[in-house]
């Protein structure tokens, strides 16, 4: 049994998140975003077991549990976990990451991960200090969880192929109407965090923020602390900086329009990596998870498509060039 | 668009996460709370700053003992405090914020004989130019009564 809505809202609503989209996209999005959370977990000393480590020397009076942590403490019993039974929980996340990342069982490795992440997130961030970077990935951890994102690229659409006769190729043409809606939320997500950045702009900088010695100064105060490359030298320049400030508020304050207006995204999003490229040159802020689910706003499909790798027909190719740009 | 009963039940249920989850962003964007990580306010960068202010790149820490030494309290060698925690509790400390703030226990753990704890900021100004030198200046001066009150 089939039903169709009637209501213009709902219409609107269901083509918006709910288009039949290709499924790489969602997958390259899988790969790229599992591949980086592991990647720090294993390589970056501030994600690793070390670093757990470290939370048995923190005081007491800095653990205060997140709200979304208290659950978890109440299921074990108000039990406080320990720095060796996090660990564990963190090596048995990277197991679990790796049959996430290759698509094995990939609905419930991928819950897996994304649950062992948060917690491991949750735990660390109780002892004191939030830090910005990991929040957008684990939410994008959790939305790929209820995605069909190992649908394809993965060993479990290896074992599909080897049951139905599909080709590699011709698989990676499969489309779902659940193939979009994970890739256009982590572009809101983007579309909302620099809102609040921009608003936090206004209101604590009490509208005097774009004024150029703001930026000098963090360009010199993170030149100083962090060494980065390119600080001390750039906050030499006042009108560049003004500049700057006020690109950055202009950038941050109108992202989101390029979400409704997806021809936009053309500019917004080469825009946006230069800024967070320039941001890690000069203020040194490691926003790796940011910079690596920038890759939601490329449109592989149509991509792939364009440089004739992906065997569609040409109305076919165009309807999933759309759904993949838009 | 055309859904099946159970395809209906399913996107009924992703629609409420779409709503749920962009709403939690929305409102925490814009408020200054961080307990509902990892719906957040992202206020980095977001103070103004002046011609002429001090550049506030760290904080050093000081124990004075009776001898008259100073005895310099590195952050991680000697507090165990990576950076952005030592930093906190300093301003923490320089703006009478004791609550909360086991600074001065820390510091009486190292140095029971502890007569005052002084507090410097970093010697740097903004110009139009760019950074220039400044003199060292004390920000705080703590004394033993208060290192008391505030590390039992």
């Amino acid at each position: 049994m089939s039903t169709a809505s009637n209501n213009p809202v709902l219409r609107a609503w269901n083509n918006y998140w709910f288009p039949d989209a290709p499924l790489l996209d969602l997958a390259i999005l899988r790969i790229i975003a599992i591949g980086t959370q592991l990647g720090l977990m294993l390589f970056d000393p501030r994600y690793g077991l070390a670093h757990l480590a470290k939370m048995a020397n923190v005081p007491d009076a800095f653990y205060r549990p997140l709200n979304f942590f208290q659950p978890v403490i109440m299921l074990l019993g108000g039990h406080r976990i320990t720095v060796s039974e996090m660990q564990t929980v963190q090596i048995v996340t990277i197991v679990i990451g790796i049959f996430a990342l290759i698509g094995l069982f990939s609905r419930v490795s991928i819950f897996l991960f994304a649950l062992g992440c948060a917690i491991i997130q949750l735990w660390i961030l109780s002892h004191g200090d939030i830090h910005h970077p990991e929040a957008a990935m684990i939410i994008a951890l959790a939305l790929l969880a209820l995605a069909p994102s190992g649908a394809v690229l993965s060993v479990d659409a290896f074992l599909k192929r080897e049951t139905r006769e599909i080709g590699f190729r011709r698989q990676l043409l499969l489309t779902s109407r659940e193939a979009k809606w994970p890739v256009l939320m982590v572009q809101w997500f983007f579309g909302l965090m620099y809102l609040s950045a921009f608003w936090a702009k206004l209101s604590i900088g009490d509208l005097q923020w774009a004024n150029g010695y703001t930026l000098q100064y963090y360009m010199a105060q993170d030149g100083a602390r962090w060494n980065s490359l390119l600080g001390t030298w750039m906050s030499q320049f006042h009108w560049l900086n003004f500049l700057g400030q006020w690109g950055i508020l202009l950038f941050q304050g109108t992202f989101f329009i390029s979400l409704l207006l997806p021809i936009l995204k053309w500019i917004y999003v080469p825009a946006g990596m230069l800024m967070h490229i320039g941001i890690y040159l000069t203020l040194e802020a490691p926003f790796f998870q940011w910079s690596a689910l920038y890759f939601v706003f490329v449109p592989w499909t149509a991509m792939l498509i364009l440089m004739k790798w992906l065997p569609a027909s040409e109305a076919q190719g165009i309807r999933l060039s759309r759904a993949s740009a838009g | 668009m055309h859904f099946t009963v159970s395809e209906k039940a399913r996107f009924s249920f992703i629609s409420l996460v779409i709503i749920g989850v962009l709403g939690a962003q929305t409102f925490s964007g814009f408020r200054r709370t961080q307990r509902w990580w990892p719906f957040l306010a992202y206020p980095m960068y977001a103070e103004t700053h002046f011609e002429g202010e001090r550049i506030a790149v760290n904080h050093r820490i000081y124990a004075v003992t009776p001898d008259g030494v100073r005895h310099y309290l590195h952050p991680e060698d000697d507090l165990k405090l990576y950076f952005w925690r030592h930093e906190g509790l300093a301003r923490g400390a320089v703006e009478d914020n004791f609550q909360h703030n086991p600074l001065l226990r820390l510091v009486k753990d190292l140095y029971p004989t502890v007569e005052r704890i002084e507090i410097e900021d970093y010697p740097m100004v903004i110009t139009h130019d760019g950074p220039a030198p400044a003199p060292t200046r004390i920000v705080k001066t703590i004394p033993r009564a208060t290192i008391d009150k505030w590390s039992k």
